[in-house]
């Protein structure tokens, strides 16, 4: 090709981003070509991530939280030698759950924080 | 006969990051391995030794479980996971090698190229390569095989890939012509093919949606059989852009021509430069090639797929 005919190629080639960026949005979709057929599932499950948002109740995060409600350890623990009821050492699986320092302690059962008796202390 | 791997080093206490990694080493070592047929953990891990003994290394027993069964809940909900994951992103790949042929290949693949992203959505993305590598796993359809994974990872890159403003009329006012240089948008994504996958991947999913009951009002004699399948494309080049709008994906052929001149853009060459590497060489542009390259143009300004450079 010649200088003048790569100029008019050019020349096209500008007309079209200047007509393109004129167009109504509207008219992008004609020429979108076809629609992929997963584009509506891919909506719906394609949030796979670390922290991806499952909605309000399907937080299954990082560390298996099950949120404020679902942690069977500080709550749960009624008894104070908790012997038996405690259920905090194995199923407590949320982030302030009963597995900490105040928490679950073994052999004499969970000791949540609000429950320790004064001499406890 | 495979070599046993070097011994699974399982320190006796985690005194130290270092410490921990190797624990941590050990235990993806165990929960990575693959399942046997029947989707029970190994007996033997990768080093040799019986898995319950390295098991009971790292996981105390409960009440209920042994420590190999508590382990083995983790390995199988592993493997479940990223093969569940890989079925879902490969419908294609599927209705080729039917299910049983996929679910080696998924598992030979990760085998070799196992996660290491915290997201799934990035575990296919060198499954394409893995076929290229082991085309043992997809003969006699290897060549079908491999632009169907690569097909179906642009899918994904369309789908969540970054944007960058786009280019607009304002950009020009001020540009040189000769020396006007644009960019593609990251997401958008241009394959050449030697299977019209595209179709094939469309008729698929057409098929799903009437076999699943989408079209259940519709007279019986329009309903595929269960065992009908779609037919295997036949080999014939084509040039796909994928690209999505207003959050919807969207498969769009390309001539050849606007094919280079897109993928010249995307190297980074000046209009005019693409422009010359799209159009076939020769004294005269071929006829009406002006209004094609303006149409063209027109319509990709329209799709936002130009950004400005970084």
């Amino acid at each position: 090709m010649n200088k003048t005919h790569r100029s008019i190629i050019v020349a096209a080639a500008l007309a079209g981003l200047y007509a393109g960026a004129l167009t109504l949005k509207a008219a992008a979709a004609d020429a979108a070509g076809s629609a992929a057929p997963t584009t509506t599932e891919k909506g719906k499950d394609s949030c796979k991530g670390k922290d991806g948002c499952h909605g309000k109740d399907g937080c299954k995060g990082k560390d298996g939280c099950k949120g404020k409600d679902g942690c069977k350890g500080k709550d749960t623990c009624k008894s104070a030698d908790g012997k038996d009821t405690c259920k905090a050492k194995d199923t407590c699986k949320a982030k302030d759950g009963c597995k900490g320092k105040d928490g679950c302690k073994g052999k004499d059962g969970c000791k949540a924080a609000d429950e320790k008796k004064p001499d406890q202390k | 006969m495979p070599r046993p791997a070097a011994k699974i080093r399982i320190p006796a206490r985690v005194g130290s990051t270092a410490e921990l990694a190797e624990f941590q080493r050990a235990v993806w070592g165990l929960v990575s391995r693959p399942l046997t047929p029947g989707h029970r953990m190994q007996r033997r891990a990768a080093d040799g030794r019986p898995t319950r003994e390295v098991a009971g290394r790292i996981v105390k027993p409960s009440d209920r479980l042994t420590a190999l069964e508590r382990l083995e809940i983790y390995n199988r909900m592993y493997w479940f996971r990223v093969l569940d994951s890989l079925h879902e992103d490969c419908p294609g790949l599927r209705a080729v090698l039917g299910e049983r042929r996929f679910l080696r290949l998924a598992e030979a693949y990760l085998v070799r190229y196992p996660s290491r992203s915290p997201t799934l959505r990035d575990l296919p993305s060198r499954l394409a390569r893995f076929i290229r590598e082991a085309p043992r796993w997809t003969r006699p359809h290897t060549a079908l095989c491999h632009d169907l994974a690569r097909f179906e990872w642009a899918q994904v890159e369309a789908y969540d890939g970054a944007a960058r403003p786009r280019f607009a009329a304002a950009d020009l006012r001020a540009a040189d012509p000769g020396r006007l240089r644009l960019a593609l948008q990251p997401y958008l994504q241009l394959l050449e093919l030697r299977y019209p996958v595209d179709d094939y991947l469309i008729a698929i999913k057409q098929r799903t949606a009437l076999l699943r009951g989408d079209a259940s009002h519709a007279p019986a004699g329009l309903r595929p059989g269960r065992r009908s399948r779609v037919p295997r494309p036949r080999r014939q080049a084509c040039q796909v852009a994928i690209h999505r709008l207003d959050g919807r994906i969207y498969f769009k052929r390309l001539e050849p021509a606007a094919g280079r001149i897109l993928r010249a853009i995307r190297a980074g060459r000046p209009l005019a430069r693409a422009l010359a590497a799209g159009l076939p060489p020769g004294r005269r542009p071929p006829p009406g090639a002006a209004d094609r390259v303006q149409a063209w143009f027109r319509t990709w300004m329209q799709l936002g797929w130009f950004c400005r450079p970084e």
